[in-house]
């Protein structure tokens, strides 16, 4: 069937595989606010953080790589979001929300190592210039849809907000999860999701897994392989991506991870996850690289790819994050440190659509979070939502338009 | 930036990242040569330095079963 006869069907006709990439810890603001992209809503000099008397307002300059790792678990994001010192009370509503805690938690926290020198707060609000720095990402956001309402699924870590991507639920995990508590589910032989996860409801031949295979080799551990059913031994070097793709590949849902630099001794330096204190260029060369290979396959017809970042490490973003649909997936209270009912998103990520069915220059003010992902798999392929998040969620399907165009870059990036 | 090696005294942070991923590892470790031996390494790991052997150990092998693994679902081929 040729692609535009494809469109006469239904959605999915014209959607046969859905890829995802996920990156680490950037927020919209910071990637995009500065991008010159008409029509987003973004961060200006006017949106500030106050903290110890001084004034400090969003603007540009962000260095290449942050001298220390922002804090980003639910007790920094809470400060981030509604104020210095400001704590969520277990069984209290969410406190009220300003965005006006950034560099007080920045300048404070521990919860990832030493605060930076106090001349460098600033660095929390200050934003990067995409079109040169992540010019791949820039490129897309500007040749698809560049999406500025996604939500990264709860105000807190890596951990829960990939979760939540593979099973619109975090089993009430609200934080980076302990030793302890990874022995106790490793008893179950893995992460378990009340629901099961979307890899259990498309089963083993209709998703494929991926981590790139570049960089610090000591950062090549795929964290999608803690969940239960998935082994690191499932997960296929990126090496081998365009081949498949070239293969006779059936899968419905591919998810890609990057790799994560120097984990070991905490610099992540010479990963692709964009993390903050490795830099932009890695994975952007690595966006660029999966984009080439969906767009020069015989799969680009019948393709949809989204990029996304899991949360947004701290850095400031302008749009307060609003009610979210609770799981309520009767996972147990016991990995739910604070109390936290799930039901207010966390801070706004970056989030491009990528797909020949997609609108050129598109800026969708459409309220995603990772779940969504899930709910655009669901209702494409017929399957059942996982919890009420996914259920509620909104999908990017109304994004596909009915005409397939030829006018998609076959290559992308510097 | 501090030197590689400088950090290998200290202990693994918990919670960190390093250590979710370490128990990615112990996982798929546990597949290969069961719950004891994997545990039995696993708790070897106190500081940096024993993260990175460990993960420098254990990844060969675990490499190794991923290629199998690749070769089976795709009937030999590429």
């Amino acid at each position: 069937m040729n692609a535009n006869a494809a469109a006469a069907g239904g959605l999915d006709q014209i959607i046969e595989h859905v890829f995802v990439l996920m990156l680490e810890n950037r927020s919209f603001d910071h990637l995009f606010a500065l991008s010159g992209i008409p029509g987003i809503i973004a961060a200006t000099t006017a949106n500030t953080n106050t903290y110890s008397g001084a004034t400090y307002a969003f603007g540009g300059g962000a260095p290449s790589q942050m001298p220390t790792d922002p804090g980003h678990e639910f007790i920094d994001v809470i400060e981030q979001l509604c104020g210095a010192n400001a704590q969520f009370q277990r069984g209290q509503p969410f406190p009220p929300i300003d965005n006006s805690g950034f560099v007080a938690n920045y300048a404070t926290t521990r919860t990832e190592g030493t605060p930076p020198q106090s001349g460098d707060v600033d660095d929390i609000m200050r934003g990067v210039d995409a079109s040169t720095q992540s010019s791949a990402m820039y490129q897309l956001a500007t040749q698809f849809v560049l999406c500025d309402a996604w939500h990264s699924s709860l105000p807190g870590p890596t951990w829960p907000n990939r979760y939540f991507l593979h099973g619109a639920s975090s089993a009430g995990l609200d934080h980076s999860p302990t030793s302890d508590e990874i022995c106790k589910w490793e008893g179950l032989d893995g992460f378990v999701y009340p629901k099961g996860s979307i890899f259990d409801a498309l089963g083993k031949d209709n998703y494929r897994l991926y981590q790139d295979h570049l960089g610090d080799p000591l950062g090549r551990i795929p964290q999608v392989a803690s969940i239960k059913g998935i082994s690191v031994c499932d997960v296929d070097d990126l090496s081998h991506f365009e081949a498949d793709l070239a293969a006779g590949y059936t899968a419905r849902y591919t998810f890609i991870e990057p790799s994560y630099g120097d984990v070991v001794n905490n610099t992540y330096e010479n990963g692709s996850s964009q993390h903050p204190m490795d830099g932009l260029a890695a994975g952007d060369q690595l966006v660029a690289r999966v984009y080439g290979a969906i767009r020069n396959s015989p799969l680009w017809d019948k393709s949809l790819f989204v990029i996304l970042y899991d949360e947004h490490g701290g850095f400031y973003d302008s749009v307060m994050p609003g009610k979210a649909t609770p799981p309520n997936d009767g996972a147990a209270a016991t990995l739910n440190a604070s109390g936290f009912g799930f039901d207010v998103y966390g801070v706004r990520v970056p989030a491009i659509v990528v797909s020949p069915w997609v609108a050129q220059g598109k800026v969708d003010h459409t309220t995603y979070d990772h779940s969504s992902v899930l709910a655009t798999l669901e209702r494409l392929f017929g399957l059942q939502p996982l919890t009420d998040r996914d259920k509620s969620a909104n999908d990017v399907l109304s994004l596909i338009t009915q005409t397939c165009r030829q006018d998609c870059p076959e290559r992308i990036g510097a | 930036m501090t030197p590689t090696l400088d950090r290998d005294h200290e202990l693994v942070p918990d919670p960190s990242t390093l250590m979710g991923l370490l128990h990615v590892l112990r996982k798929a470790h546990m597949e290969l040569v069961g719950k004891d031996a994997a545990h039995q390494r696993f708790s070897r790991v106190s500081t940096r330095g024993d993260a990175r052997q460990y993960i420098e150990e254990v990844m060969p092998h675990l490499m190794k079963e991923r290629e199998k693994r690749r070769q089976r679902r795709h009937g030999g081929g590429k």
